[in-house]
């Protein structure tokens, strides 16, 4: 099999006047055609900022360091401006987590879900209203035809999160990118979004990499788990073996962390601390100081991707020294 | 664990420091007021000591900015000119300052109709015909420095009640505030301490351009004025409108002091921008 | 409502003008709270929880209805008396970067009540401040720090310490997870569950994270378009809850599964929470609840019984009882 998309090596930075912040420290990964990825990690873990580097979509405050995004062949970093809005909108799509970047508030929602087809001249206008409409309307957004004509200041969170994912799959691209797409909507909300999101995908037989730090949304909808932390893989496993055998201990504070509903008030085993902004590039795992084991080599070694079954990889000396032992 | 810090006011300070143009601009304010200070002793020649066979004379060594038809030195008076300049200048602008801070943190919190009598107030200033009210009041007191100084000032504080009004309009409900009456804190030391510091960058950076106002507004007026007996000082206006008079044959006379008036109000200008981008650089430009 | 209950709100609504029109957030919620005690009030944006959390301390005034502190009805008193009162009665709110002072160290900002309310000399108070530090989980060192130098969860600590400042009887904390990463908001959780035995102190625990609530609460209020739905003891919520709205908002919650063969489908209650502006008619969920019949869309529902100290307000419930 091979890979639809893949991030080699990305490193991004954010040079300041006092200090650089480095966000992604080497980051690999890749999605195969037709699977739906999640990537996980707190807030400030890099994920966000390093599918928006692979797509040049950061601000130039940014620095891309090093690194590769391979696509339909061809390396994304180094592309002009020109070839990138070919790919980007066309065959990939994205959605973006805070709902103001994604619309033009000074345009009408239809003419806004029409304009990636008229723009990469995919249909005629007629039919691309009708596609829109059909979008709409597949979407769940109710009363589409009126939905068509507002300003998408006019909407609803919901259906403004709807019209947005209208945009990103009007012109039928591959892959589909999602920024932590139904993080600020209400939780009812949230499962409606959801599921008329992976309705769409699945019938389009999409690719889909969806960034979230909800490991309920990411376990419900995803078949596999990329866990980042300090803008490094962490974790990389099949939904599955994510579920039960997760290794990493950062996988598993997290997992941890999560507020059990069940009525019982047992102590909740959260990770110590926040996640971290580096000022230097890690010299060993990025998550030492934060690690209820990490031991000497943790501080002074980067621990490597190591394989421990098909499809499932973890960053951890601990689990490399346990699994030399028992092989 | 805890790094010692600049506090804000030096964060904006250093980004105030990077801009070339405005430090220039400050370097300028600076001297011009060390002048102003220290005028008396630093004036070549005593305030008009005149010397008739040096009548008319161009720029020298000995009388840098020439002389005028009496004989005075054009240099001395410019710096005389200056003390004035400022001293109205910054009296007035500190009074409309302090007035229209208040009448806007005032109107801003306060009740409903006490706003609305406030803001009528400050329409009604702002529409008012202001330099014919100075010129008025000026005239009638002749200029006394006091006078001058709180006329420019209550002629010019409805932009900072304004200004301070709707910053306030844009924090009162804020989390900050609210956190303040949660506390149990009263309406004035949530006023002084969470309201104010939240608005002051803006205020600051808007008082550069309100002096420009005054100093241009007194040059005017002092021109209208001409070398009537209503101003016993030298200011600028004075020496413009003399200037005039003899500016074919002796162009320094005009040259000098307007070339002087103008790098002040560009320095204050300047300064004002620069502040802008120091204190307020997320926010809106408020001019 | 019962006399030694610390805080009783009684038949509370409150408008906010609208253009011409005014919007009714909270309607005729009544609710107890007894010292000590923790209740959770859920709900989704536009359930007016966050009012009824600034009317619970005397930040808002209601228009109808009376709240009440330990016996003292809070519109009866004067405002400085109110100001007095506040001591016992403090606030936690969502975003500590916007409710803290920005221009001041994190020990002056702890200071502050303190200094309003002229409690104890200088070495006392920042003696006091210390102790906060260190009850809330930072350290003395924490205390010259300027807020921006802290992290999330660090200045949510940070206000907390600052509300505990008074030694208050009833803390509000409203939505004060919401902006916090997962790891962080079990840290805070885990704070107050502690700090509750140690200060004896009972928690309004506003939040629309239903596992959040369900975890440190003793009883749940649901509320939906500013009205309460339903209150029951939190074991007996979480086993059965009644009202279709509560339904809805369990099944709503994305848990981990077992393995992916045991996902459960997405499905949910169509629609968005209606605007204030134009309330439903009758039972304001009527437009999304699947059980919806004529009656719903007419009238106001009973609050029926349905357990013990267990209590919904609807009509399809009403009809399962008579039936």
């Amino acid at each position: 099999m091979s890979a639809l998309f893949q991030i080699n090596d990305l490193a991004v930075s954010f040079p300041g006047r006092d200090q650089t912040v480095y966000a992604v420290n080497g980051l690999s990964l890749a999605v195969e055609a037709g699977e739906w990825l999640g990537v996980v990690g707190e807030s400030g873990s890099g994920k966000s900022v390093s599918l928006l580097a692979s797509l040049q979509l950061l601000s130039a405050t940014s620095r891309i360091d090093r690194g590769q995004v391979w696509f339909d062949g061809r390396d994304l970093l180094r592309l002009k401006r020109r070839p990138l809005r070919e790919i980007l909108g066309r065959q990939i799509g994205v959605i973006f987590q805070n709902l103001a970047n994604g619309l033009d508030p000074s345009m009408r929602v239809g003419q806004q879900v029409m304009e990636p087809m008229l723009a990469h001249a995919i249909c005629t206008k007629p039919e691309a209203r009708r596609r829109a409409l059909d979008l709409l309307t597949e979407l769940g957004l109710s009363d589409p035809e009126r939905q068509f004509e507002r300003y998408p200041f006019e909407l609803s969170g919901g259906m403004r999160q709807r019209a947005m994912m209208a945009v990103a799959l009007a012109a039928e691209p591959a892959l589909l990118i999602a920024d932590e797409p139904t993080t600020a909507l209400d939780t009812t909300v949230q499962l409606q979004v959801l599921s008329v999101l992976q309705e769409a995908c699945r019938r389009r037989q999409m690719t889909v990499i969806m960034v979230t730090h909800d490991l309920g949304v990411a376990t419900n909808v995803c078949d596999r788990v990329v866990v980042m932390y300090g803008g490094q893989v962490m974790e990389n496993a099949e939904i599955d073996t994510f579920i039960q055998a997760s290794v990493h201990p950062y996988t598993q504070g997290l997992k941890g962390s999560m507020i059990p509903l069940n009525g019982t008030h047992a102590p909740i085993q959260a990770i110590e601390g926040s996640a971290e902004i580096f000022h230097q590039v890690p010299r060993g795992c990025p998550f030492v100081a934060r690690c209820p084991v990490a031991f000497e080599r943790c501080h002074t070694e980067r621990p490597r991707l190591l394989s421990l079954a098909d499809g499932h990889e973890a960053a951890c000396h601990r689990v490399e020294e346990a699994t030399a032992r028992v092989g | 664990m805890i790094r010692s810090r600049a506090s804000l006011w030096l964060q904006g300070w250093r980004r105030f420091a990077d801009n070339k143009v405005a430090v220039i601009g400050l370097a300028w304010l600076v001297l011009f007021s060390i002048v102003a200070l220290w005028g008396r002793q630093l004036a070549p020649y005593p305030m008009h000591y005149a010397n008739l066979f040096a009548g008319n004379e161009g720029p020298s060594l000995s009388h840098p900015f020439g002389t005028d038809s009496l004989g005075q030195d054009m240099l001395t008076m410019v710096m005389y000119g200056l003390r004035y300049t400022l001293a109205v200048g910054f009296g007035a602008t500190v009074v409309a300052l302090v007035v229209g801070v208040l009448v806007g943190l005032t109107s801003g919190l306060a009740a409903r109709w006490v706003d609305e009598i406030l803001m009528r107030l400050t329409d009604f200033m702002y529409a008012f015909p202001g330099f014919l009210f100075a010129a008025f009041i000026i005239g009638v007191f002749h200029g006394a420095i006091g006078v001058v100084i709180g006329v420019f000032g209550l002629t010019q504080w409805a932009g900072f009640a304004r200004l301070t009004r709707g910053l306030v309009l844009t924090v009162r409900h804020s989390e900050l505030v609210e956190s303040g009456h949660a506390i149990g804190a009263s309406s004035t030391f949530i006023a002084l301490r969470y309201i104010l510091p939240q608005v002051i960058n803006s205020i600051i950076v808007y008082t550069a351009f309100v002096a420009v106002n005054i100093i241009t507004l007194q040059a005017e007026l002092s021109l209208f004025y001409g070398t009537g007996p209503a101003l016993p000082l030298i200011s600028f206006g004075q020496l413009i409108s003399q200037g005039t008079q003899d500016v074919l044959g002796y162009w320094w006379l005009l040259v000098m002091p307007v070339g002087t008036l103008i790098s002040l109000l560009v320095a204050l200008v300047v300064v004002g921008e620069g502040l802008q981008a120091a204190l307020n650089p997320k926010g809106n430009r408020i001019l | 409502m019962s006399d030694n209950a610390l805080l009783a709100i009684d038949q509370v609504t409150k408008t906010f003008p609208w253009g011409k029109h005014r919007i009714e957030a909270v309607r005729r919620v009544s609710l107890s709270i007894g010292t000590a005690e923790t209740l959770g009030l859920v709900g989704e944006s536009g359930s007016g929880k966050s009012t009824l959390g600034r009317l619970a301390i005397g930040l808002l005034a209601p228009d109808r209805g009376t709240v009440t502190v330990s016996g003292v009805n809070l519109g009866a008193v004067a405002p400085r008396t109110l100001r007095t009162m506040r001591q016992t009665l403090q606030i936690v709110f969502q975003d500590p970067g916007a409710a803290l002072n920005a221009r001041v160290s994190v020990a002056a900002n702890i200071l502050e009540p303190l200094v309003v309310h002229n409690i104890g000399t200088r070495d006392e108070r920042l003696r006091r401040v210390g102790r906060l530090l260190e009850r809330v989980g930072l350290t003395t060192a924490h205390g010259p720090a300027m807020p921006d130098e802290l992290s999330g969860g660090q200045l949510q600590r940070v206000m907390i310490a600052r509300a505990l400042a008074l030694g208050p009887k009833l803390l509000v904390c409203d939505e004060i997870l919401s902006a916090l990463d997962l790891s962080v908001q079990a840290q805070v959780l885990s704070l107050l569950d502690d700090l509750r035995t140690t200060e004896d102190l009972a928690y309004l625990f506003i939040s629309h994270n239903l596992s959040a609530v369900a975890y440190l609460s003793d009883r749940i209020g649901v509320m939906y378009l500013g009205e309460l739905v339903e209150w029951a003891p939190t074991a007996a919520l979480v086993a059965a809850p009644k009202h279709p709205y509560t339904q809805a908002l369990f099944q709503s919650i994305l848990e981990v599964p077992t393995s992916k063969a045991a996902r459960k489908s997405l499905t949910g209650i169509p629609g968005e929470v209606p605007s204030a502006i134009d309330r439903p008619l009758g039972c304001a969920f009527h437009t999304r609840c699947p059980l919806a019949m004529d009656i719903c869309r007419q009238e106001a529902p009973p609050w029926l019984t349905v357990g013990d100290q267990h209590q919904a307000a609807c009509h399809a419930l009403a009809a399962v009882e008579e039936g």
